[in-house]
């Protein structure tokens, strides 16, 4: 007697629902990580050339500011794809890269929050900025990159060895230092992460992605505040 | 009587089918427009969603909850789909929308692959590269260089409602303040039917059971769920309510008469007229109302007031004395029966079925009573004159009741002070809001809210609705409309709107697409000429090209053929089958300009704005009048019918002043504390002037004789407290309209019996 039942209201849950984020975070978090093992800096004569004594250093920073120059390849490209912009860190938890060309892009971790913001070119009308805002505890992946990220920036090496295999290599004039994986989540979106650093100074970041494509990241200091100096 | 008995009881036990659907209490929809509501509010009503949150503990302990309890619901075949965080089937729905992007696209295809087209694209393509955030466009970009595949993401995701997705912790879904985890159920058993309903819930309720840690809090909301509840706490109620009734009932009973041979006597007439009350609306109406049921019930109820009027003043030791007194009770219960139904008989105008179902069933159920009251009941009574029995509780009452006559002015006064309330009081008189049909508890309605608005639905109740010959016509049409809201997207008339043809375009766009793809060798021309101007890798786009040749293969969708697909069961509620034809919903979001939407409705012919609010109480609204006329002319004639059995047209006003006085008073009341009046309200105010009127009537008799005034009397007062009883067992009822009528009727009854003993003349003593 009644007719086939329809939820009207379903319709745009179920729009919400199956078109979730297929942006994958996580991976955007660990670049992002990668750029702010940079704040560590000065290494002082006469300390002991050794992780540890890297780690206590990365704990001293308080307010940070560099810019960066982000050279990356892609299979899809003939050309290399270079990105210019700043970072700043500022103690405890505020983090952000400012991506300023040629795009612009600002991903911020504050707290509990991950916030993306960006331009987006809309097909009618004018480029609106667009802001999206994650709790870190959203994805697992996710909250074990903040977690890696705030256990470097804090010095903590034991949390930092859950995640990954560390070691140090070179002279103190020309030292890199390797992040490899082993947690499978991570593996899944990086094969390696190396700082490359001579004496108090990180050149550069290399991170090979697991799909083949690398990314090199190089910096320079504008502001450094450590509390210890 | 006996083959009318056995008749009724064949017919309950072979056709018995009780309905829950509150649309049954809303007038029978007469234009097209009100056919739509009435679509969407009983759709709504069945909708198999169900929503369920959990708190109390710390979110941590929320979250592998959330995550147990849903693995274990999902084991079982009862879910089409249980989602509580993560994209579960988006892989899925991403390769059907890879699959079909050329033929769901809403893009012009030639303007897309032109060089300019392309060379804009590629732009955008390059950007997504340089973003360290766009991983699914990196993952689609060799197929996809015009980017079809995210737009087509972008307007599945509805613009409004992408704001409102809930956050997630832990991998699962929580709400805004991080104090419930939320899990949303779509059922996919067939719950038209109450009991599968039922099943649904039980089957969610034991999986909670089973895994409940102590301290979790749960709420369960969704329209199943309050079915299921309501059906339950109605049932409970019957069962509850009415052995409470019952054992009060005969307590009093047998207490007044010290006879159980009474208290079965009184009693059986209201039972022999309930089972042919329902029998006959089975018969009428195929199935039966359980509001009608409980409602009818307790209607019928005043039944009692039949034997017990009969029975203490109609018997007697002497026959011939008995026959006299009996015929004399008889004439006046007659007319109180015959008013009582006149009264009723405004159910049956009313227009709803669900009142239509009750008038019939009170009508049929007095009238079996009344007869069976008078012409079987006196053969079967043991006739030893006026029973005596809480004769000093009789005592008392009869000096009030002769004394009562003293306060006559205060009848008239309360008339007018009531009328003045009614009018002058700055609460609404009136409850027109859907709500007030539903037996759902405000609470629970707003749990229900909470939850919509943590997961994010679609709340605003604004839509266009359209009908057409078939389902591609509706498709068509709002594929004509598309541009024209799109305009009032950009005037900020409104945010964002879904619609069927967002997600399958008409055969015929269908076919346009793939005809604006047929060159493909210079759509390749085109793109080797963009490709100049960008550092992309020469043969980065080969399977585009291929995927472009292979569409003339490429099949075009139609409807029938995505049922169980996703993009089917996101059609399901936009476009439907409708009377002979079909009919597609347009929600919209975020209208900020009703007036302009009016206006473009009215411009195209088959269209209109419907807000599910404001429509439904004008429904509402519509019934309450109808109710409010159908009283107005049940008035007239109980006037007419009293002057016709009196013979006079002064001698009703007598009658009828102190009933009216009591409904008015009861209406005052009720609203002055904050209660508007609903439908269930008014229908309870009826049956208080039906009451009253035979209290008024019986009241009416008393100065004939002394002897009979103390009889008539004492069935008087038996039949208040009886009824007051009743009434007052009811208003403790859990569903709101049972509530409503059990306070209406208690109170109602009170003031009545006082107002008609205020009223009436005084034995000359």
């Amino acid at each position: 007697m009644r007719q086939q039942k329809h939820g009207l209201t379903v319709l745009s849950l179920r729009l919400a629902l199956e078109v979730r984020e297929h942006s994958a975070l996580p991976v955007r978090i660990l670049l992002l990580f990668l750029f702010l093992a940079v704040p560590p800096a000065a290494i002082a004569d006469g300390q002991t050339w050794d992780v540890s004594g890297l780690m206590h250093r990365f704990s001293g920073i308080v307010h940070a500011k560099l810019v960066f120059r982000e050279t990356r390849n892609s299979a899809f490209i003939v050309t290399d794809l270079v990105t210019t912009g700043s970072i700043e860190y500022r103690r405890p938890d505020y983090i952000e890269k400012n991506v300023v060309s040629p795009i612009a892009e600002k991903i911020v971790i504050a707290g509990d929050y991950v916030s993306i913001e960006k331009v987006v070119h809309q097909r009618k009308g004018e480029d609106v900025v667009q802001i999206q805002k994650y709790p870190v505890q959203s994805h697992p992946v996710l909250a074990t990159a903040v977690a890696s990220l705030r256990a470097i920036l804090d010095g903590d090496e034991t949390l930092i060895r859950q995640d990954f295999e560390i070691e140090l290599e070179g002279s103190r004039a020309d030292w890199q230092l390797n992040l490899i994986p082993d947690n499978p989540e991570i593996l899944k979106y990086f094969d390696r992460i190396t700082l490359h650093g001579s004496d108090a100074r990180i050149r550069k970041i290399v991170s090979v992605l697991a799909d083949g494509d690398q990314s090199m990241l190089e910096l320079t200091y504008q502001l450094l505040q450590p509390t210890n100096p | 009587m006996l083959c009318i008995l056995a008749f009724a009881l064949f017919t309950i036990f072979t056709r018995f089918n009780v309905s829950t659907d509150i649309g049954i209490f809303l007038p029978e929809p007469e234009t097209r427009f009100e056919k739509l509501l009435h679509h969407q509010l009983d759709n709504g009503a069945s909708t198999g969603i169900i929503l369920l949150a959990f708190s109390g503990l710390p979110s941590t302990g929320l979250a592998e909850f959330n995550q147990a309890f849903t693995d274990k619901l999902r084991a079982s075949e009862t879910f089409d789909k249980i989602t509580n965080g993560a994209s579960e089937s988006s892989d899925e729905v991403l390769s059907f929308l890879e699959m079909y992007r050329y033929l769901l696209t809403r893009n012009n295809l030639t303007e897309q692959f032109s060089i300019p087209g392309l060379k804009s694209a590629l732009n955008a393509r390059l950007d997504e590269l340089y973003s360290s955030a766009a991983v699914l466009e990196k993952r689609f970009l060799r197929k996809d260089p015009t980017g079809e595949i995210l737009d087509l993401l972008e307007n599945w995701q509805g613009r409004v409602s992408r704001h409102k997705k809930p956050e997630e912790l832990h991998g699962v879904w929580f709400s805004a303040d991080h104090q419930r985890t939320l899990v949303l159920i779509e059922v996919g058993a067939d719950i038209t039917q109450m009991e599968n309903q039922e099943a649904v819930v039980e089957e969610i309720r034991s999986t909670l059971d089973a895994v409940k840690p102590p301290g979790l809090n749960v709420i369960m909301a969704g329209p199943t769920v309050f079915a299921v509840e309501s059906a339950q706490n109605i049932r409970d109620d019957i069962k509850n309510l009415s052995m409470m009734a019952i054992l009060l009932v005969v307590l009093f009973i047998s207490a007044a008469y010290r006879s159980i041979r009474m208290v079965v006597l009184t009693i059986l007439p209201l039972v022999i007229g309930v089972i042919v009350a329902t029998a006959s609306v089975l018969l009428f109406y195929e199935q039966i109302h359980d509001i009608t049921l409980v409602f009818g019930i307790t209607l019928a109820g005043v039944a009692v007031d039949y034997p017990i009027h009969l029975l203490t003043s109609g018997l007697s030791r002497n026959l011939k004395d008995e026959r006299n007194k009996l015929q004399k009770v008889w004439r006046t219960l007659r007319l109180g029966v015959f008013s009582t139904i006149i009264a009723y008989a405004a159910f049956l105008l009313s227009g709803f079925g669900g009142l239509q179902q009750l008038g019939t069933f009170t009508i049929v159920g007095l009238v079996t009573a009344a007869l069976f009251s008078r012409w079987v009941l006196p053969f079967i009574a043991d006739h030893r004159g006026p029973p005596s029995g809480l004769s000093g509780v009789h005592g008392r009452l009869k000096t009030l009741g002769r004394s009562a006559a003293r306060f006559r002015l205060v009848v008239v006064t309360m008339l007018g002070v009531s009328a003045a309330v009614l009018l002058f009081h700055e609460n609404p008189v009136l409850h027109l809001n859907v709500d007030s049909l539903s037996p759902i508890k405000d609470q629970r309605r707003a749990e229900g809210k909470m939850l919509r608005e943590d997961i994010g639905f679609w709340y605003g109740g604004s839509m266009l609705m359209m009908t057409a010959m078939d389902k591609e016509d509706v498709l068509r049409m709002s594929e004509n409309l598309e541009p024209g809201l799109d305009d009032l997207i950009e005037a900020g008339v409104l945010e964002g709107f879904d619609m069927a043809s967002h997600f399958l375009p008409s055969q015929q766009r269908q076919s346009m697409r793939k005809e604006q793809l047929k060159e493909v060798d210079s759509i390749r021309k085109n793109l080797t000429e963009a490709l100049a101007d960008f550092p992309f890798q020469e043969n980065v786009f080969d399977p585009a090209i291929e995927d472009i040749r292979a569409l003339d293969r490429l099949e075009t969708l139609d409807i029938a053929s995505l049922e169980d697909t996703p993009i089917g069961k996101k059609l399901d509620p936009l476009l439907f089958d409708f009377e002979d034809g079909a009919a597609g919903v347009i929600l919209l979001h975020g209208v900020r300009d009703e007036a302009a939407i009016e206006r473009f409705a009215d411009e195209y012919g088959e269209v209109d704005y419907m807000r599910l609010r404001s429509a439904s109480t004008a429904l509402v609204a519509k019934s309450v009048n109808r109710v409010a006329l159908s009283m107005i002319a049940c008035i007239t004639i109980i006037y007419i019918s009293l002057s016709l059995g009196f013979k006079s047209l002064t001698r009703p006003l007598k009658i009828m002043v102190p009933t009216f006085s009591a409904a008015l008073t009861v209406a005052a009341i009720l609203v002055f504390s904050g209660h508007p009046l609903s439908i269930f309200h008014l229908i309870s105010l009826l049956l208080v002037v039906g009451l009253g009127l035979d209290y008024a009537l019986f009241f009416n008799r008393l100065p004939e004789n002394d002897d009979e005034w103390d009889t008539t009397f004492k069935s008087i007062w038996v039949c208040g407290i009886t009824t007051m009883l009743v009434f007052g067992v009811l208003s403790l009822s859990w569903t709101p309209p049972l509530e409503a009528i059990g306070l209406t009727v208690g109170i109602g009854t009170f003031i009545s019996i006082v107002f008609a003993a205020m009223w009436a003349a005084v034995p000359e003593k």
